[in-house]
């Protein structure tokens, strides 16, 4: 193993973390469900399950009406060579942390890596890029339970340092992907502007599906309770002395502003969009993607 | 201006800093913000943007409205209090107040079972609850002569006011200017916090001329007067004729007033020695007295006690008038001339018009002396003197009878004696500031007959002494003729009562001391003029010498707390015995005065004194004050402004308006809801702010 690699004992710690909640989330979130969430047309047959009216009549097994005079059809486990990017955003704006909780970034690389181990466990190939003001690093995809280590210890390394530059990666990760995948960006879009679309439709040019994970802390969405506060850009440093209370309703109302406009851009864009909900964010997240997945799945049929 | 003061004026000191914590707080905030690092500043400066330009405004106004809660909140735990009633409060001095306590009679106006004296006592009551233990009280009882019921103000509060529930009422008037001067006096170089309190009815005849000299204190008027008072009086009766004979008529002339806006009809009765012996209804106008004549007999001479009555009202005390009578059998008149008493002289004839009946039958009894005999023996008892033809006066009878006028006697002159214009001149000369209104010089004689007789022209018929010849009598006069009289003229035209047709004076009067002097320019002497053949005659003479009664001498008529003073020998004083309306005896302690042969006595009762000498008795009628009667009040805004704030007229009422002239008008209640109402203006304020923003 390289120097590189190696972890200093915290970016260890983190990963031993991360890694353990991965497995945690992804188990905890398939306890009491059905196994595999998604069924296809895979080599590995999985069950049979009775013919019933409706079905896809092209997937019933003839042989065993021949046997037994009954209609069934196979299940098998799906297999698909679709890439899972993960985009991951470590701009020093995701440091932002309410009082001493998990900061954004913290919460980003942990739906990342309950991602991964879910996609790895699921048989998909995942790559992970992390990205501020450039791409700071990328792993290409890979499907083996070491690829998920290796991804989830990326994570655990990385710490958000630079400003963003959101549409400057995605121009560069345009390249970087070249087979059709499903693109899943997990940022606080503190970066965003009018040009960050016109970055995302290249990769639907490219047949790639896009997933925007958008992540916020509480005090982002209502303003942290102070008086008089001087608020310093984590990016830019810029400093503003303001009345909390002054213009909390007004900040409010442009927060709303931004993400429904986020939401709107994405719907026209056939681009899916998910706010990361505060209370349960990491459940949230599996679940924004497995919707993401199906209905990209529905639109491939 | 009113001012402010606090009851805990630390507070104010201690806490006046907090007012300004809002501001402090908002500096300190922009001094020392919050800092946060914040993942993107692009929202908050588009929030900024949107920001309501009167925001800077609000806060401000957000500020200044919270310090005024702070400042409200400081102002509740001081205590402030408003001075009211231009009260000069100076924190922690010691107070002097003297009460000034009208007690006159208008103060026993009961109406709705109180008077204003039972409720002055209770506002002094309450009064006196205000003050604390070193402060200096004193109570001024205000009648004619202002009485302190203590020597000196003190701080014996529970001593004054068991003195005060034992002061009578009394029946009189009240002296406030005597009052405020002996307060001021008594302030005099003291430099407590004075207060005079004056707790009236501010009744208009008390209170019409009352001044409120210059004084470094305070004066507070207490109301206790009736607002809506009527009253009925009888405010005066007097005996028109001083010497009363038996089944004489008796004339009583009353004054009786009617206080209040409504005319009243009430029946006027006279009791005499207790026995009602007339009733008459009378009818008053508003706001009226009028003057009526009650006229009754008595047959039998004697003293008598009498009392003229109307109908209870709310004031009792003048509803009654005492009087008394003194009723003679006989009186003693006395004739003097030096000529002899023979038929063809004036005095038989003037003996035969007093006593027409002859010995003991009439009531007057006439005695004929000569001039030489006139002394202050001869003079005893008597109290009518005629004159006629006599010799010059002597300086010494000149001055005999010059006392005798003074104390009251009265003198009919017949000017028909040789010397009677050298008489005249020496009156005019002895008898001080004498100015007869007639001067005659020399005297007609019947025998020069060129002038012819002369007769009664005008005269003022309204004189009692005229009062014969009224009306249809009055031709009586023209068939009189008189021969012989002086030649006379006017010196002034107001005591000619008779003018012969000449012009000239035939009957004059003057008034001198205590009695008067009738001058009659003509003789009665058969020779001399018709009168004494005309039935005229007699009746003019009686009447004459029945008008010229001193009313002094009729009626003894005081008024109470008065003092008067009887004179006995002083043998007959050590068994005296003198009896108050209500039967006590009066002592010798109620005897002010008991030098020899006089007592003083002090009507201390309404009603008839009865002063029993051996084989004689006086009576007084005692009677309250007039002066009191029309009870209404001064208008109480003309009532005198305290002189060191000439534009404060103290009109104060119950205990809240006392502790309020100690300690202010107290604001807490006041404070305490505006601060609840800037509260909820400040919530409501920032309601509207984060609704606008």
């Amino acid at each position: 193993m390289q120097k590189s690699e190696l972890l200093n004992p915290e970016e260890l710690a983190v990963f031993e973390d991360l890694l353990i909640f991965a497995k945690t989330t992804v188990q905890g979130f398939y306890s009491g469900k059905h196994r595999s969430p998604w069924f296809g047309e895979s080599a590995e047959f999985m069950d049979y399950k009775e013919y019933y009216p409706g079905a896809d009549a092209s997937k019933i097994d003839w042989k065993i009406y021949r046997k037994t005079g009954r209609l069934y059809f196979k299940l098998f486990a799906e297999e698909t060579d679709m890439p899972v990017y993960l985009i991951v955003d470590k701009s020093r704006s995701m440091i932002y942390s309410k009082d001493k909780e998990l900061s954004k970034y913290s919460l980003a690389i942990k739906i990342a890596a309950a991602l991964t181990h879910l996609l790895i466990q699921q048989g998909d190939k995942v790559s992970l890029t992390l990205f501020d003001k450039k791409i700071s690093s990328h792993t290409a995809s890979g499907g083996t339970k070491n690829h998920a280590t290796k991804l989830i210890r990326d994570l655990a390394k990385s710490k958000p340092m630079n400003r963003t530059d959101i549409n400057n990666a995605i121009d560069e990760c345009v390249w970087l992907f070249k087979k059709r995948g499903k693109v899943v960006i997990i940022s606080d879009f503190m970066d965003w502007n009018e040009n960050l679309f016109d970055s995302l439709s290249k990769f639907l040019h490219r047949n790639h599906e896009v997933l925007l994970i958008h992540v916020l802390n509480d005090n982002e969405l209502a303003l942290p309770t102070s008086g008089m506060a001087n608020f310093i850009d984590l990016e830019t440093a810029e400093t503003i002395q303001v009345n909390v209370e002054e213009i909390r309703e007004n900040y409010q109302k442009e927060l709303k502003k931004f993400t429904d406009n986020l939401a709107f851009e994405a719907t026209n864009r056939r681009i899916d969009y998910f706010l990361v909900n505060p209370i349960n964010p990491y459940i949230n997240a599996l679940e924004s993607f497995l919707t993401f997945h199906t209905k990209s799945k529905n639109r491939k049929s | 201006m009113s001012s402010l003061t606090f009851s805990n004026f630390f507070f104010i000191g201690l806490l006046a800093p907090i007012i300004f914590i809002p501001i402090v707080i908002h500096l300190l905030n922009k001094k020392f913000p919050d800092v946060i690092h914040f993942s993107s500043i692009h929202f908050i400066k588009a929030a900024l943007r949107r920001k309501s330009r009167l925001f800077k405004l609000r806060d401000w106004l957000m500020i200044l409205l919270r310090m005024l809660i702070l400042c409200f909140l400081v102002f509740i735990f001081s205590k402030p209090n408003l001075e009211v009633f231009g009260s000069s409060k100076i924190i922690n001095k010691k107070r002097e107040l003297i009460i000034l306590f009208d007690n006159s009679l208008s103060m026993q106006y009961e109406k709705g079972g109180i008077t204003p004296f039972k409720k002055g006592i209770i506002e002094i009551e309450k009064i006196l609850s205000t003050a604390t233990g070193s402060d200096l009280v004193n109570i001024v009882n205000t009648g004619p002569v202002p009485i302190p019921l203590e020597s000196e103000s003190t701080v014996q509060i529970t001593t004054l006011i068991s003195r005060l529930r034992n002061l009578k009422p009394r029946e009189s008037t009240a002296d406030f200017s005597a009052a405020i001067a002996w307060a001021l006096a008594h302030f005099q170089s003291k430099s407590n916090l004075k207060e005079i309190y004056i707790v009236s009815d501010f009744q208009r005849q008390t209170w019409g001329k009352v001044k409120l000299p210059h004084f470094d204190g305070q004066c507070f008027y207490v109301n206790v007067g009736s607002a809506q008072g009527e009253n009925l009086a009888i405010m005066n009766a007097s005996l028109e004729n001083s010497l009363l004979l038996k089944d004489e008529p008796i004339n009583l002339e009353a004054t009786i007033g009617n206080f209040s806006e409504k005319e009243k009809t009430i029946p006027v009765s006279i009791l005499v020695n207790d026995i009602k012996i007339l009733s008459q209804e009378i009818t008053l106008t508003p706001w009226s007295t009028i003057q009526k004549t009650f006229t009754f007999h008595i047959k039998k001479a004697g003293n008598y006690h009498g009392a003229i009555s109307i109908p209870d009202d709310y004031l009792k005390a003048d509803n009654r008038f005492y009087f008394t009578i003194n009723i003679k059998d006989k009186e003693k008149i006395l004739i003097i001339t030096d000529e002899e008493n023979n038929a063809e002289n004036p005095a038989f004839f003037l003996i035969k018009a007093l006593n027409p009946y002859g010995q003991n039958e009439g009531n007057y009894l006439p005695e004929v002396i000569s001039l030489s005999a006139l002394s202050p023996i001869s003079l005893t008892g008597i109290a009518k003197i005629f004159i006629s033809r006599i010799e010059q006066f002597s300086p010494e009878k000149l001055m005999f009878l010059k006392q005798f006028i003074l104390n009251g006697g009265s003198v009919v002159y017949f000017l028909d004696g040789k010397v009677d214009a050298e008489n005249l001149i020496k009156m005019e000369g002895d008898f001080e500031n004498l100015k007869l209104s007639a001067r005659i010089s020399t005297k007609q004689n019947a025998s020069k007959q060129g002038f012819g007789a002369r007769k009664f022209l005008k005269g003022d018929f309204n004189s009692p002494f005229l009062k014969i010849f009224d009306g249809a009598h009055r031709e009586k006069l023209s068939h009189l003729k008189f021969y012989e009289y002086y030649f006379s003229a006017t010196n002034n035209e107001k005591g000619v009562l008779l003018y012969y047709d000449d012009n000239s004076p035939a009957l004059f009067m003057e008034a001198y001391g205590q009695g008067k002097i009738l001058f009659c320019n003509f003789s009665v002497n058969e020779l001399e003029s018709n009168i004494a053949r005309h039935d005229v005659f007699p009746v003019w003479i009686q009447e004459i010498t029945r008008n010229l009664t001193n009313s002094q001498t009729a009626t003894q008529i005081y008024e109470l707390y008065q003092s008067a003073i009887f004179s006995t020998d002083s043998a007959k004083l050590v068994k005296s015995k003198i009896l108050a309306p209500d039967g006590t005896v009066l002592t010798d302690k109620s005897i002010v005065s008991n030098t020899p042969g006089k007592i003083r006595i002090k009507f201390e009762q309404q009603g008839i004194y009865r002063i029993e000498l051996p084989h004689k008795e006086e009576l007084a009628g005692v009677n309250v004050t007039t002066l009191e009667s029309d009870i209404r009040s001064v208008d109480l805004h003309r009532l005198p402004k305290s002189s060191n704030k000439p534009e404060t007229l103290n009109l104060v009422s119950g205990a809240s308006d006392y502790n309020a002239i100690k300690e202010g008008l107290p604001l807490f209640h006041y404070l305490a809801i505006s601060l609840l109402m800037l509260m909820a203006f400040e919530v409501g304020f920032q309601w509207y702010c984060k609704g606008k923003t």
